[in-house]
């Protein structure tokens, strides 16, 4: 498969360890939607290694070598440093050349030549005093900004909320490009010339970058920000261009008229006539139809945004993302002992998140198959609605636990199936053995073991609770494991329905787990398909 | 016990390119090679006594190397931020599927080959890299070249390179791909 410039400058960044947060961003989507790049991504990182190896060459030669290698009795600690024969590693460039102008001191000095110290002393003082002028000056020169560093002649630097008018057109924060058409429905877009240039578009616009000094704007608002590299940057619209001369200016192109407005510094307007106006800071003009070119007053009654206030509005929205995933941050934290929290509010592709901080590296993936999102309990929350008689979820928790609490906010919608599966595992119990968590149809809450070879299964259930009012009702429903005590609790509404004894209890071992469904062998048990909803399920070790 | 202890150090020497393809397989990352590898040799002497040498020893050995590369991964990944533990899960993944046949040392010889078709101004900055340790930024500066342009000629010489390291070493047909 073709790789793309980009996708090779990010490999290469990845190897060297010197990504930026947008790169790493970046690269880890590609790498999330695209398998074959994963291949190629771990083919390169294992050519680099293969390459050091090469360069390292590190094997010893002999036994007796070797036998020096053994460190001094094999009772010392593990810790022992054990030179494996590794050859001394080159050099790097600094290091050289930092021993040859030692070399090259020390032999002048020796030589006899002290004067040629007071040579060397004159010109680093000379020296420093450039730089310091150098400093003074960079300083106060104005529109002073580091340019960008990528290749292709402009780069997407920040949306906000932005919509594009074609479906399936998306632009990614930090895609780089050479030419390309925006048409902006709604929102902000950044674009960044690679001359430093910035351009704000406010949807809906249709603008097309031809290179990092043109652009067209057919119709829409732009705010540009011109470096005092890129002055002569031109916008064309359909009723004149605005040649900036190193400035920030907003333009409003519409089908009847163009205005343009200078928030700093000056721009010349060549209206298509050929003649060309000059416009200063906190002046605005209109071009009409008619090709009448009048003074507008400033600011002009178009609302525009400039750079500054989308900065601010870039800043806000950090602050707002940082804020919700603290509350979530708190929320996750207020139980170290949660391993599993899911909510179904993201049943897109069909995937189910893991909330759990803890879990996040135990739950090997998490999806669910026919089910769709409904309401939850509480306003702004979702659920999963199990609605198919095939329906499922299904996560793995690896791991070995000697005690776990399952507890899951339920919506029984139909009572017809004789167990309404919450969860189901084959291969719950050390030695194997089939588990589901059910709700009956006669309101009991029931734990089903099976051990290996099905014979004698083991069933554990609450007594029964009221079955009038649980159709659409929202309930938590909480069952704790805990081979160490050998019982099983059985929670209703967060209040000890039962417990029972478990006496052959052993090491909990959850690995795949079905959510709403049960499976038996190969075939979906339709009789136990959960006909309700499930808001919240969460999965704890019991300390 | 010593000559069993040395026997083990022997054995594990013979095997030391398999064991650092091991390490690098399941904890991808070069910083932790020499730390993993070290820990395994220790492992596996201190238990010689334990062993069988005169039946093949890869199975034990890829299994010492996994629980300490596991170790060493999780260590390494804890401090790191969110997005980039999640690139080295993938890679992770990517890694561990990967059970070619073909042997550190066969593609170190087949290296051998390759690095001679190389193209010139290729090989050269290869082996500025990676024989003279320069710097990938130092190599840009001093020729004049943007930096991205500089990874990207780096990344495109290793996938160069691994084209004609799996062609030579017929990685494709041993993958049964």
């Amino acid at each position: 498969m073709a790789i793309d410039r980009e996708q090779l400058v990010l490999f290469g960044k990845y190897i060297d360890g010197v990504l930026t947060s947008e790169e790493t961003d970046r690269l880890l989507a590609l790498l999330t939607e695209r398998p074959d790049l994963r291949k190629e991504f771990w083919k390169n990182i294992e050519t680099d290694f293969i390459l050091m190896q090469k360069s390292r060459e590190i094997m010893p030669t002999s036994s007796s070598d070797w036998t020096r290698l053994l460190p001094l009795g094999m009772s010392d600690s593990a810790t022992r440093p054990i030179n494996l024969g590794q050859t001394e590693p080159a050099q790097t460039l600094r290091e050289r050349l930092t021993r040859l102008c030692r070399f090259q001191w020390t032999r002048n000095r020796d030589s006899g030549r002290p004067w040629l110290r007071g040579v060397f002393a004159l010109a680093a003082a000379l020296l420093l005093v450039v730089i310091t002028a150098i400093g003074l000056l960079w300083c106060l020169l104005p529109f002073r900004s580091s340019l960008p560093d990528f290749d292709g002649e402009a780069r997407v630097r920040e949306l906000v909320d932005a919509v594009w008018a074609e479906d399936d057109v998306e632009f990614q924060r930090g895609q780089v490009f050479n030419e390309n058409h925006f048409m902006l429905k709604s929102g902000l877009v950044q674009l960044e010339m690679k001359n430093g240039t910035t351009l704000i578009l406010q949807g809906p616009t249709d603008l097309t970058i031809h290179d990092a000094m043109h652009a067209f704007c057919q119709s829409g608002k732009v705010t540009a920000r011109v470096t005092r590299k890129a002055i002569g940057y031109e916008i064309t619209t359909p009723n004149g261009n605005i040649i900036d001369r190193g400035t920030e200016f907003f333009i409003d192109a519409r089908a009847d008229t163009t205005q343009v407005a200078v928030l700093q510094g000056k721009v010349d307007y060549l209206s298509p006539a050929k003649e060309v106006f000059s416009l200063f800071a906190n002046e605005a003009i209109e071009l009409n139809l008619s090709k009448m070119l009048k003074k507008i007053p400033f600011p002009p009654p178009s609302d525009y945004i400039d750079t500054s206030g989308f900065n601010t509005t870039i800043k806000e929205k950090a602050t707002l993302a940082r804020a919700e995933k603290t509350q979530e941050d708190a929320i996750l934290d207020a139980d170290p002992n949660l391993l599993v929290r899911l909510d179904f509010a993201d049943l897109a592709k069909g995937r189910i998140g893991n909330k759990s901080q803890r879990g996040r590296d135990l739950v090997s993936f998490a999806r669910s198959t026919g089910v769709k999102t409904t309401e939850g309990p509480l306003a702004e929350t979702k659920a999963a609605l199990f609605r198919a008689r095939d329906a499922y979820a299904e996560m793995t928790l690896p791991g070995r636990y000697d005690a776990l609490a399952i507890e899951a906010v339920v919506r029984i919608d139909r009572l017809e199936n004789e167990g309404n599966t919450i969860m189901a595992s084959t291969e719950f119990l050390r030695e194997e053995g089939t588990f589901v968590l059910q709700l009956l149809k006669d309101g009991r809450l029931q734990v089903q073991i099976t051990p290996p070879g099905g014979e004698g299964d083991r069933i554990f259930s609450a007594r029964p609770i009221k079955t009038s009012g649980i159709k659409g009702i929202w309930q938590t429903y909480r069952v704790e494991l805990d081979s160490r005590k050998k019982n099983i609790r059985f929670f209703v509404g967060g209040h000890l329905v039962t417990q029972t004894a478990w006496k052959n209890a052993s090491t909990l071992r959850p690995g795949p787990l079905t959510i709403g469904n049960e499976i038996k062998q190969e075939n979906w048990s339709s009789s136990s398909a959960l006909g309700g909803a499930i808001s919240e399920l969460k999965i704890f070790e019991l300390p | 016990m010593e000559d069993k202890q040395k026997q083990a150090s022997q054995a594990f020497l013979q095997n030391y390119h398999f064991v650092e393809k091991m390490a690098f397989r399941f904890a991808p990352s070069q910083q932790l090679q020499d730390d993993i590898v070290q820990d395994a040799f220790v492992d596996f002497v201190q238990k010689a006594e334990q062993w069988d040498l005169t039946q093949p020893i890869q199975p034990l050995l890829k299994r010492i190397v996994q629980i300490s590369a596991d170790r060493y991964w999780r260590s390494h990944m804890r401090n790191k931020p969110e997005n980039l533990r999640k690139i080295a899960e993938l890679l992770q993944s990517e890694s561990c599927c990967d059970d070619s046949s073909v042997t550190t040392q066969e593609q170190l010889d087949a290296l051998d080959t390759c690095l001679k078709k190389l193209a010139e101004k290729a090989r050269i900055l290869f082996e500025q890299h990676y024989f003279e340790e320069i710097p990938w930024k130092e190599i840009a500066q001093a020729t004049g070249q943007s930096v991205e342009s500089v990874y990207m000629a780096g990344s495109r010489i290793r996938a160069v390179l691994r084209e004609c390291i799996d062609h030579v070493t017929g990685w494709e047909m041993k993958r049964g791909d």
